[in-house]
């Protein structure tokens, strides 16, 4: 492959495009569509009607501007490079295409890789659909670029095993969450939401919310069940567990105690709140004054606890 | 059962808040539809261009209906009146519906989109 001086994303060679991207970024992606709620926030709440109009004027004024990309500059660039050879004409026909390669870039944001490094990839890609393209067979740049481009981001993900790494990023995440929500929960005196549990752990809520899903699948079937609506259906532990003759004995009162004194003192209220004093999970959520989420969480977590310590190799289960 | 389609439909307010029910909506759907990783990722990722743009053709609400078989997950956006070819946000949709969807197409009030479960080369 030919190499080309890449064009830093910031260079100053970069002309009103960037601004231009700019305004898109700000107006169309998820993250800043929150974003601008937020800005809106300060101001009278404007109507949809009103935002939309906004819009529309905002892209009338853009459009006095000349096209991100101008088609029939880039036929003549394309002219310039395979006929003539000029290396100048890749070097422009990149600049002026790092918008889509941003725009792409951008994306694939929120899936752990730096911004910066997927559009320097992106960039591979552009430059790499700049020497491969045919301008006779009539398609137009950009149609073909963007493919191209796109498969530059997504190899570069595969590469670096993004498809096997993904479930347990989601896994460990998932426990960073509940750490999140507990550490939280301590500094703000209520339960966090999302989005702060996402700003405290430097992620998106997307990701939160799918770590909280992956949290699901990976784990068990609860003892407890997590039942927000309905605290009175019986768990599994209630209809399944009865006193197990086996753990009477003071041996294993002995066990139990060991395990149990390696909680934290949080821990051991929640078992001593469930299984001696009887409450139901919404009971212990009050008096600890944090959610009945948070209950179950923590008594699953315990229980599994518990049951790894007691019985490793799983010789008292069926 | 192949050729079965199961429908769902989601009608949300065309705002920006509500991008990610969208975009998490389709991705859930593709899951059942045992799509790879990589396609579920590009069902979000048009689901969301798909939705900006029905939000920018100036729908108050953006209903969508999403039929799912065994072999592909095709939604229909709901579209306004106002015209996309004049909105410069479209130069880039266009783009990267055209080279993610195995189709792509707008008519009168719709923008439909389809992905195939089933991909002969998943590495380009």
């Amino acid at each position: 492959m030919k190499e080309s001086k890449l064009i830093d994303s910031s260079s100053e060679d970069l002309d009103y495009s960037d601004d231009t991207y700019e305004d898109y970024k700000e107006s169309d992606s998820e993250d800043d569509f929150e974003e601008e709620n937020e800005l809106e926030k300060d101001v009278k709440p404007k109507s949809a009607q009103e935002r939309r109009e906004a819009r529309k004027l905002a892209r009338r004024e853009s459009k006095d501007k000349k096209l991100v990309w101008d088609k029939e500059r880039t036929r003549e660039l394309f002219r310039q490079l395979k006929y003539a050879g000029d290396e100048e004409a890749r070097d422009a026909l990149v600049t002026s295409h790092l918008n889509l390669v941003r725009f792409l870039a951008h994306k694939f944001k929120n899936r752990g890789e730096p911004v910066e490094d997927l559009i320097q990839v992106g960039t591979v890609g552009l430059i790499k659909a700049i020497d491969r393209f045919e301008p006779e067979r009539g398609l137009e740049f950009t149609t073909y670029a963007t493919p191209t481009i796109l498969g530059e981001i997504k190899r570069h993900f595969r590469d670096k095993g993004w498809s096997v790494r993904v479930p347990r990023r989601l896994q460990e995440l998932s426990a960073k969450v509940n750490k999140a929500t507990d550490a939280l929960t301590q500094k703000l005196q209520r339960s966090p939401n999302l989005e702060e549990i996402a700003e405290y752990l430097e992620v998106s809520v997307d990701e939160v919310l799918e770590a909280m899903e992956s949290g699901e699948a990976y784990s068990s079937v609860p003892l407890e069940t997590d039942n927000s609506l309905n605290d009175d259906a019986p768990s599994v532990i209630d209809k399944y567990g009865e006193e197990d003759k086996r753990l009477t004995g003071s041996d294993d009162r002995i066990v139990l105690n060991e395990v149990l004194s390696e909680f934290t003192p949080r821990e051991q209220e929640v078992i001593k709140l469930r299984f001696i004093d009887g409450l139901t999970q919404i009971e212990i959520a009050h008096r600890m004054e944090i959610s009945q989420v948070q209950v179950s969480r923590l008594l699953r977590r315990t229980l599994q606890r518990m049951h790894d310590k007691i019985d490793p190799l799983g010789n008292l289960s069926e | 059962m192949p050729g079965v389609h199961e429908i769902s439909s989601l009608s949300v307010p065309s705002l920006p808040r509500y991008a990610r029910s969208v975009r998490m909506l389709a991705a859930n759907l593709a899951a059942i539809s045992k799509m790879s990783l990589e396609q579920v990722e590009d069902v979000r990722m048009i689901a969301e261009e798909a939705f900006i743009l029905s939000c920018e053709s100036g729908v108050d609400m953006v209903n969508i209906e999403f039929s799912l078989s065994d072999e592909n997950l095709a939604m229909d956006f709901s579209l306004g009146e106002q015209d996309l070819q004049m909105d410069e946000h479209f130069v880039y949709a266009d783009l990267i519906l055209r080279a993610i969807a195995d189709s792509f197409e707008i008519e009168e009030g719709h923008l439909k989109l389809e992905v195939s479960a089933r991909r002969a080369n998943e590495g380009e």
